[in-house]
């Protein structure tokens, strides 16, 4: 019996052309565009994407980063109404979380008999023409017990405001004494004004200070939103690359990675190709949501944009690598989504994306060893620091070594086969 | 019960198909055990056999998914061990369960697949509408096979192994858990690549599928082929071809007693 062979027309594939780098190229190409394709045609997962890395970033943002935990109200009596109290009106006002009601005397002795309101102050009459005449003045304060914990933080810093109203004038009295105890009687005494600026030129050089510095002991000014949103984005990323790995084995059990096998496919084109998917849409992810930092947040400029773009492609190398061993290691999809989303929740926990440890400590000691901890000290020394790709050299020499060891034993352990190739 | 096996010297010349001595063992468990026969080419050739006969195992190993333990098969004359990759070019592969991307529609599972096949630019557009009318769902190119109906996927499962226009057809029972009419509608299409001369190997329980539409037929169980000829050969130890039915005759090859395999 002769054999015909149907539909040979000279558009049959390229048989020869198949193992060429192009031809492999290609393959991998597709199985990434499918991957991506897949994964954008899902709402959900965009949702989860690209929204809840900002949604949790803002969050945080509006509980940590911007306004101050304390909230309280200073509840003011003036029975001055001259300068002096108005500085102190005015000083306490622009104090952020503290608002200032003004009450009348007897209204301010009904709301504390009522408990309304556990403490209040006074500013005595006479309090600016005292203060003109370098007669420091105490402010009267009432309170209910001991005023409550939110009353004593307030009394702290009405009192921390009067003595620096008061200041001056105390510098006023004391160098009239001195000069009074020097017998120096035919040198005039400093007046309020010149009192005002000798106190100011101590404040501008204080012979103590408060030094505020970081976790790691470096003296910096932190940027909630700079030091924070990136490192949120590449968590859920993370997040997002475990459920990668979940359709990853899903597609195993379902066979289409076994059928990919009897097409001109070879394994390991498969294993790059669902590797080259989850970095196309790591990078999607990446880039979308730090265009959004630069364009709304205004956390990078264009250089740190780019550095910050290639260096998180880089970790992207990494973490898709270490995602695409588990998903060769797990059996089933849960498996996978287990294991992802232990990992996941490890790396954010113990790699410093939330807390950092002290220097020296053992939980500092534990950051170190994380993919998360070089990853976000990358982007700390990027972006907070102003640093250059050549700054974070051993984070990237850390994150390719993590890509080659990953990818290298998932080549070995990867099955393509329905449940194994078992029947 | 009747055996035949089939001795290597029955493996003909003009075989597309050669298989010698195939076995494949999973740890104790011996899926197939030193099987040999041979397939023409343009053949319709159906495999019979209760579930975990070896089936499925035996097409894998043909279709290069899984290496043999021992033995080796040819395809168009490439060994399936020392050259799976020109097997491949040979071959399309429609296995038992719906593989195909559920939510892509029916264009875009075949133009992917037949871009992994090697068809590239208009080629692969081409060959895709072909097939989209020839599995009878070129109205609905752009639904979402998740939406499509059970026949239809099967169809559209069995078109995607001929995007890249196979020589010869591997079908692992293409027609599980359909209704009447779309099984027929893929017996029709299935002849019909047949007819082009497209060499078919087809597994199935259904008696009268293999009787209807098979060349030959293999039963095989435990592992190891119980008989092999036309179905009228096989039907002829038991009485008159014409009123014996292949389901008498794989029952009294098999046994009537329940596989759980």
């Amino acid at each position: 019996m002769s054999v015909r062979h149907p539909d040979l027309t000279p558009d049959q594939p390229d048989d020869a052309g198949s193992t060429s780098l192009r031809a492999r190229l290609q393959r991998i190409g597709l199985l990434a565009r499918l991957d991506a394709r897949l994964w954008i045609s899902d709402r959900t997962a965009l949702a989860v994407g690209f929204l809840l890395p900002i949604a949790i970033v803002l969050t945080m943002y509006a509980a940590f980063g911007s306004d101050p935990s304390f909230s309280g109200t200073a509840y003011i009596v003036d029975n001055d109404g001259g300068p002096a109290a108005q500085e102190v009106l005015d000083t306490l006002r622009s104090i952020d979380g503290l608002t200032v009601e003004l009450l009348s005397a007897d209204a301010a002795e009904r709301r504390l008999d009522r408990s309304n309101i556990t403490i209040a102050f006074e500013i005595p009459a006479g309090f600016s023409d005292a203060l003109q005449r370098g007669e420091p003045t105490p402010l009267i304060q009432r309170q209910r017990g001991n005023g409550g914990d939110s009353g004593q933080v307030v009394a702290a810093i009405v009192n921390a405001v009067v003595a620096e109203v008061n200041a001056p004038a105390a510098v006023q009295r004391e160098a009239a004494a001195l000069l009074q105890d020097a017998n120096l009687t035919t040198v005039p005494a400093p007046d309020a004004s010149a009192a005002s600026d000798a106190w100011q030129q101590v404040n501008a050089d204080p012979a103590v200070s408060v030094a505020v510095t970081n976790a790691e002991g470096e003296a910096e000014e932190v940027d909630f939103l700079k030091q924070f949103y990136p490192r949120i984005v590449g968590w859920m990323i993370l997040f997002a690359l475990g459920s990668g790995a979940q359709v990853f084995v899903e597609e195993r059990r379902q066979g289409t990675l076994e059928r990919l096998t009897t097409t001109r496919t070879t394994r390991l084109e498969l294993l790059l190709g669902k590797y080259a998917g989850a970095l196309v849409r790591g990078m999607l992810q990446l880039v979308v949501l730090f265009a959004v930092a630069l364009l709304v947040f205004d956390i990078f400029t264009v250089t740190s944009f780019i550095s910050g773009v290639i260096f998180g492609a880089i970790c992207l190398l990494a973490l898709c690598g270490v995602m695409t061993l588990i998903a060769c290691l797990a059996r089933t999809p849960d498996q996978a989504s287990m294991i992802s989303t232990t990992f996941a929740m490890a790396m954010g926990v113990a790699g410093g994306t939330f807390i950092i440890g002290d220097v020296g400590s053992l939980y500092a000691a534990i950051n170190k060893i994380t993919v998360t901890w070089w990853m976000n000290d990358g982007f700390d020394t990027l972006l907070t620091k102003d640093g250059t790709l050549l700054d974070v050299l051993p984070a990237i020499g850390i994150m390719l070594l993590i890509a080659v060891v990953t990818l290298g034993i998932a080549s070995r352990v990867f099955n393509p086969r329905q449940n194994g190739g078992h029947p | 019960m009747q055996v035949q096996t089939t001795p290597r010297s029955t493996i003909r010349s003009d075989a597309f198909v050669a298989v010698h001595d195939l076995s494949r063992i999973f740890g104790d468990a011996t899926a197939v055990d030193q099987i040999s026969f041979s397939i023409r080419g343009g053949e319709f050739f159906s495999l019979l056999g209760p579930n975990g006969a070896g089936k499925s195992t035996l097409i894998r190993m043909l279709a290069t998914i899984l290496p043999p333990t021992s033995g080796d098969a040819t395809i168009g004359g490439h060994s399936i061990s020392r050259d799976p990759a020109a097997v491949r070019r040979l071959i399309g592969f429609c296995p038992q369960n719906l593989a195909l991307y559920e939510d892509l529609s029916a264009w875009d599972n075949l133009l992917f697949f037949g871009g992994m096949v090697g068809l590239t630019g208009a080629a692969v557009k081409e060959r895709a509408e072909e097939v989209l009318q020839r599995i009878g769902l070129s109205d609905r190119r752009k639904g979402r096979v998740a939406v499509f109906s059970g026949g239809m996927k099967r169809r559209l499962n069995i078109g995607i192994a001929l995007m890249g226009r196979p020589q010869m057809l591997f079908l692992d029972e293409p027609t599980v858990g359909i209704d009447p009419q779309s099984r027929n509608a893929i017996f029709e299409f299935v002849r019909d690549l047949n007819n082009d001369g497209m060499t078919v190997l087809y597994t199935t329980h259904y008696m009268e599928e293999a009787d209807h539409l098979s060349d030959r037929i293999a039963i095989i169980d435990g592992g190891r082929i119980v008989t092999l000829g036309t179905p009228a050969e096989l039907k002829t130890p038991y009485g008159d071809p014409g009123s014996v039915t292949l389901e008498e005759v794989f029952l009294q090859l098999t046994g009537r007693g329940l596989r759980d395999a």
